[in-house]
């Protein structure tokens, strides 16, 4: 990113509004009036763009993948003239802004790959030069409006693009914490008392996500036990032992009592020998004494019955 | 502002719902020592289930009331913290021994009732021998 020394001046990829984009692009309204100059002359000729970029669009390896019938290719084609209808009024406010924003959307929620997109576009600017070439205009004024056709068109990409890799990152997002619930599955295995078993490693991200998964938990069922069951947990050192003990007391601040089970005979001899202090941890060697002194704790208790 | 108290089951119950600045904390300090002066309270329950952000130095100035508290006889429940405030006290690395915490006012309320029959208990015996 790159930041302007300028106060006033559009920070890079933080444009929103279209005056914003419009100023990033160096559109100026001569560029814009290139444009609307061909409006007319270009709706006429309109097929003149579609035709051929779909004769080239067939010859795509992903074409039937992303067309798999005619009525779609119908829909697509009159939308395209739309677009390019659109493109040619050269009006550029937050309606053409949220416009570009929603093609970029529907074309990113398809899967189309952004390659794709870039060598449709680029397909477009190729095709619009040949009519552009057919114009009754002088040299210096093409040149102009080719330019002037580019800024636009590149603006347009942009606004697709910046849509692309919202949407991407979102599902970014929503994967990390779909992957973080399953990696703190905290159940309640009875009225007031939570389960969470740890496989695997704990490092500082994971115990963040711990934490936080058990204290929502905790508030939102109102448990008055907690037991954390680290017997799956391969190493326990100095950085593990401190993310437990922090565990555990941040639920007892909620007023959840924790109790850590299944500490092993190597786990207890580590935790000594590093001289780690657990202080008022509690800990438990099998996941049943953690369970059997929750019952206890809660007034409960598990009676066999005779039959 | 004023931090409403008041007592309930011999115990005094403060609703902390607003930021404790500085005047407020000073305020509370004052009234709170001065109701269990003059009732006989054992117990102090902090309702902080209304507070959503908490920094250091409003975490600190609550430990240190609940230390005065203690000085005067009166043990203190913090009841309802919320998770939010509890994950980035432990991340702020906020000493949090000696803490005594409440799910809620509800099991706030049976926590000073176990500790008071265990402690009549303790006392029983003592007549007793």
């Amino acid at each position: 990113m790159f930041s302007g020394s300028n106060d006033n001046q559009t920070v890079w990829g933080e444009a929103q509004t279209a005056s914003e984009y419009q100023e990033l692009y160096r559109i100026t309204e001569a560029d814009l009036e290139h444009i609307r100059a061909l409006r007319k002359s270009v709706s006429d000729r309109i097929s003149e763009m579609i035709d051929p970029f779909y004769l080239w669009l067939e010859q795509l390896p992903e074409y039937h993948e992303f067309f798999p019938d005619s009525n779609i290719v119908e829909r697509v084609k009159s939308l395209q003239t739309d677009y390019w209808r659109i493109f040619f009024e050269a009006e550029i406010n937050e309606t053409y802004v949220a416009q570009r924003r929603r093609i970029g959307e529907a074309h990113a929620r398809i899967g189309l790959p952004l390659p794709s997109y870039f060598a449709a576009v680029n397909m477009f600017q190729e095709l619009f030069n040949r009519i552009l070439e057919t114009e009754k205009l002088k040299a210096d004024q093409k040149i102009a409006t080719a330019e002037s056709f580019g800024k636009l068109l590149h603006l347009d990409t942009a606004i697709v693009v910046e849509t692309y890799n919202r949407i991407i990152e979102d599902t970014l997002t929503s994967h990390a914490k779909s992957l973080m619930e399953m990696s703190t599955p905290v159940t309640q295995i009875w009225n007031g008392i939570l389960l969470l078993p740890i496989v695997g490693i704990i490092d500082s991200k994971r115990a963040g996500d711990i934490m936080n998964g058990t204290l929502a938990k905790i508030a939102e069922t109102q448990a008055r036990i907690f037991i954390l069951d680290i017997s799956g947990v391969g190493v326990v050192d100095t950085a593990v032992a401190n993310h437990l003990i922090k565990i555990t007391q941040a639920t007892r601040l909620m007023g959840c009592d924790c109790t850590i089970s299944g500490v092993s005979p190597s786990i207890a001899q580590t935790i000594v020998d590093l001289g780690i202090d657990v202080g008022k941890v509690k800990t438990t060697a099998t996941m049943k004494d953690a369970l059997a002194d929750g019952f206890s704790r809660l007034g409960m208790e598990i009676v066999e019955t005779n039959n | 502002m004023r931090i409403p108290l008041q007592i309930s089951q011999n115990c005094v119950v403060a609703s902390i719902q607003v930021d404790l600045d500085t005047s407020v904390i000073h305020q509370f300090r004052a009234d709170l020592l001065q109701l269990l002066e003059s009732s006989n309270a054992t117990a102090v329950i902090l309702d902080v289930s209304g507070v959503v952000v908490m920094d250091l130095l409003e975490f600190e100035a609550i430990k240190e009331t609940i230390d005065m508290a203690r000085l005067m006889g009166a043990r203190s429940i913090l009841a309802g913290l919320q998770p939010g405030v509890v994950s980035s006290l432990v991340e702020l690395d906020a000493d949090l021994d000696g803490l005594e915490a409440a799910l809620n006012l509800d099991d706030a309320f049976q926590r000073v009732a176990d500790y008071r029959a265990t402690s009549a208990g303790v006392d029983q015996r003592k007549q007793g021998t």
